[in-house]
């Protein structure tokens, strides 16, 4: 995803500053032209009101929409706002390997997902304990 | 009150709507900032160029539901009419008319 976006953006960067090199250029030399032109008495048309050449548009609208594809592809993906989809997918992020998490970087999958649960305590040995303090009875009984 | 107890039922991570929030803001911010690049090496001059933005916002929301939401607005977005279509629509406006002019200026010696 992001070779294929750097790709667009960088296509888009290039596009869009020969075109606005091109449109420079088009303004600077029919504003000369029109300067020579003032000379004779049939001037057409001022520098401002000159239009561009159409491949000069089509560039520029073109060079916009490889861009914005570029930045939309390239952007972090969203992240489910329910957490019960939030979890299923924060829960399945742990178990990817580390270069390949999905909610890698700001904040990650921690703190939100259910690993806490993993190494909490288990339940109180009730049998165990009472044989503990039977033995310590019988250990002081002796004495 | 239909809201409130959807919301018990189906609670919502914050933290995940502050990030997809940014993300969009980014993305939007960026994006106005290009259009207005464009807008002005075309030499647009006042309706067509706000008419360009609006466009270019446009497109640029269509695209996010494509490429980012996946078509699954409900699912990423708390309010998909506010959040992703109209929301930031005039928010960064004002970074589209910065390169605009900055850009025709430069443009039209």
């Amino acid at each position: 995803m992001t070779i294929l976006s750097s790709t667009f953006n960088l296509l888009g960067v290039i596009l869009l500053t020969h075109a606005a090199y091109s449109a420079y250029e088009h303004s600077l030399l029919s504003s000369s032209t029109s300067a020579a032109n003032n000379a004779k008495p049939s001037t057409k048309a001022s520098p401002s009101s000159t239009s561009l050449p159409p491949d000069i548009v089509v560039e520029a609208l073109l060079s916009t929409a490889i861009l914005l594809i570029g930045i939309v592809i390239g952007a972090p993906k969203l992240r489910p706002i329910e957490w019960a989809a939030w979890a299923g997918e924060a829960e399945q992020d742990t178990r990817r390997p580390r270069g390949k998490k999905r909610f890698e970087g700001d904040g990650g999958a921690e703190g939100t997902s259910m690993a806490w649960l993993e190494d909490r305590k288990g339940f109180w040995d009730v049998r165990g304990k009472k044989k503990a303090f039977a033995d310590w009875v019988r250990e002081n009984g002796s004495k | 009150m239909f809201d409130e107890h959807e919301l018990a039922i189906h609670p919502l991570v914050p933290e995940s709507v502050q990030h997809n929030v940014r993300v969009i803001s980014n993305i939007r911010s960026l994006s106005a900032s290009l259009i207005g690049a464009v807008a002005g090496t075309l030499g647009l001059e006042s309706y067509p160029g706000f008419a360009f933005y609006l466009l270019g916002t446009v497109i640029t929301s269509l695209l996010i539901y494509i490429f980012l939401a996946e078509g699954n607005v409900k699912r990423y977005f708390f309010r998909p009419t506010a959040d992703l279509w109209m929301g930031d629509m005039f928010g960064s406006f004002m970074s589209f008319v910065l390169t605009w002019t900055l850009f025709y200026g430069m443009v039209r010696t």
